[in-house]
């Protein structure tokens, strides 16, 4: 059941002294203290706690995966997924602004496709709740055919790693040896899939290790939560284990959606690896900051079940065209045809295009009105001083003043039309008069 | 005779405001430039003026939009735009009647011109044409400007 990984220390630290690793009948490693005749299934710690990267400073949070795997910005597996379980972590991300959650494009899509957006909410305060959306965590295990120690593990968010037993290493990217027993196991995982839809009944040695796998799942969100299980006896503990799992799976409010989700995901296999690549994670990282808010509120959204009123989709979609930078005085096409509209989540915010464009002149409106306000504010500038500043710094008295006016006219100054060019003569001819 | 006009005198300066079009402006006038002078190239001889009437078009709704939707720049500087040939005043004016309220282009409504007396076939909505019928008009290459559409 420890075969989650969760435990602290990374794969290859020796473990300390009176400690022994077993295996149990179930398959799982677990560790067993002669003196204390303690036994548990995360890898005990040496005496010398290990120097945190700066990387985990932030947020005391349960250990990351593997330290090998987080540690290794060579290979591009950057964030070797973090779990996060207990509702004790979770309030502590709600108190210190945990780590941001992780999507991928496979997910997004996902939520998507299933209607699970249920558009926003919210209007320009609500981005600030982004903090509470849910941590993605490791959901299923499944056994890589052909590929002993590694070990296929799909999140909560329907994103799939591969993890190895024997190191404690984990990937988003699949290795290339492993991606071949993935794509094996995709194939059978299909075939099944096909059968069962096909009404024959799904053999019994499935449903054994679907059990075994939830129950996997139950002991390690268990253990998480209390990093240490004690176990008098080292047999049969696994049906407390199973026994618990369904009051831990059941707490979960918004399990259902996820399961459904996650069944989806295996219908495009084969590209699947490819999703998880380097790109994913690059997006993933671009898109933090942009999308996160969204995501906090569409999470929220599933929660709470409020609809969006059409004041906040439009609210949203102006900050969209905030966020632009552009001025309200450009056209409509123009803002179009720049490209960055489409890419934001909150363009989707208004359904159509005439929904789009009246909030774009409203927008236009308001903003135009704004900046006329301030402008009025502010005092008025002779224009005199700024040309006569531009005199002093280049008239000449070898200059007449057509051929002054011919060498600067591409400068401001001289192209400023609130002076006439009579009056800007005259201030040229005198400020040359008084230089001699 | 009419007066010469230079750029030096006669010409009076914008109002207020305009320094805020300049730069939507200016790139309308660089693109009506590369209009004019593209290549005829592989077009029809009256595809030619299309992308003309097209940027006439889109400016003369920009500050349309600007003027009376937005009300974003002042009567003065409206003006001037319209006398300075910015936007086409007779299209504007036809586009405050109703029935007209996206006319591409005033040649679109001359029933003079025509063999039957009758608009232009992008004044046609499109529930009045032929199931899957595209229709683009020779002289200003609209696809429609029915009210209705």
């Amino acid at each position: 059941m420890a075969t989650i990984p969760s435990g602290p220390p990374p794969a290859m630290m020796p473990l300390p002294a009176g400690w022994t690793e077993h295996t149990a009948p179930t398959g799982h490693m677990y560790y067993f203290h002669k003196e204390t005749n303690k036994s548990t299934y995360v890898r005990p710690a040496p005496e010398v706690p290990l120097v945190q990267s700066p990387m985990h400073a932030l947020p005391p949070r349960p250990p990351p995966f593997s330290f090998d795997a987080e540690a290794n910005h060579d290979n591009v597996n950057p964030t070797a997924p973090q779990f996060s379980s207990n509702a004790k972590q979770q309030m502590q991300n709600l108190i210190f602004g945990g780590p941001p959650p992780r999507h991928s494009h496979q997910d997004r899509g996902q939520q998507q496709r299933g209607g699970h957006r249920g558009g926003f909410r919210g209007g320009h305060n609500s981005f600030q709740d982004q903090r509470r959306a849910p941590q993605d965590r490791p959901k299923h295990r499944d056994d890589i055919p052909n590929c002993a120690p590694w070990v296929l593990v799909r999140t909560k968010l329907g994103r799939r790693f591969v993890w190895n037993k024997d190191t404690n290493e984990s990937f988003w990217k699949f290795p290339p040896d492993v991606m071949k027993g993935v794509v094996e196991f995709d194939r059978i995982q299909r075939e099944r899939k096909e059968r069962r839809e096909r009404g024959e009944p799904s053999d019994a040695e499935d449903d054994a290790a679907m059990a075994e796998v939830e129950a996997d799942l139950a002991a390690m969100e268990e253990e998480v939560e209390q990093q240490v299980v004690e176990v008098d006896g080292e047999v049969g503990m696994d049906d407390d284990e199973e026994y618990e799992e369904v009051e831990v799976t059941d707490d979960e409010g918004d399990e259902a959606g996820n399961a459904s989700k996650r069944q989806r995901t295996e219908e495009p296999v084969d590209d699947q690896p490819v999703e998880m690549g380097e790109d994913d994670i690059a997006w993933q990282l671009a898109q933090m900051e942009a999308m996160e808010g969204d995501y906090g509120e569409e999470q929220e959204e599933e929660e709470e079940g409020l609809p969006l009123t059409d004041e906040d989709l439009r609210a949203l979609f102006k900050e969209l065209l905030d966020d632009t930078q552009l001025s309200p005085y450009t056209p409509w096409d123009k803002f179009l045809s720049e490209g960055a509209l489409f890419e934001d989540e909150r363009y989707k915010a208004l359904p159509t295009m005439k929904a789009r464009k009246d909030c774009f002149s409203e927008w236009c409106k308001e903003r135009i009105q704004m900046q006329k306000e301030q402008k009025a504010n502010q005092p008025k500038q002779d224009p005199k001083v700024q040309y006569m500043a531009f005199l002093d710094k280049f008239a000449s008295k070898k200059l007449y003043w057509a051929e002054f006016r011919r060498k600067y006219r591409k400068d401001p100054e001289m192209k400023d039309a609130k002076l006439s060019d009579k009056e800007k003569e005259t201030l040229y001819r005198d400020y040359v008069k008084k230089m001699r | 005779m009419p007066p010469i006009r230079t750029s030096r005198a006669g010409r009076k300066p914008p109002p207020d405001g305009f320094e805020d079009l300049e730069d939507t402006l200016l790139e309308f006038q660089n693109k009506m430039k590369d209009a004019e002078n593209a290549s005829h190239e592989g077009k029809k001889k009256y595809e030619m003026t299309w992308p003309v009437f097209q940027i006439t078009h889109q400016r003369s709704r920009y500050i349309y939009d600007l003027y009376y939707d937005k009300e974003a720049i002042s009567k003065p500087l409206y003006d001037w735009l319209l006398k300075n040939g910015y936007a086409d005043p007779m299209l504007i004016a036809k586009w405050k009647k109703q029935g007209y309220e996206k006319l591409c282009c005033t040649r679109c409504i001359q029933t003079q011109e025509t063999n039957f007396r009758s608009t232009c076939i992008c004044r046609v909505p499109k529930d009045q044409l032929k199931e899957d019928q595209r229709v683009q008009c020779v002289s200003c290459g609209c696809r429609g400007c029915a009210s209705s559409d």
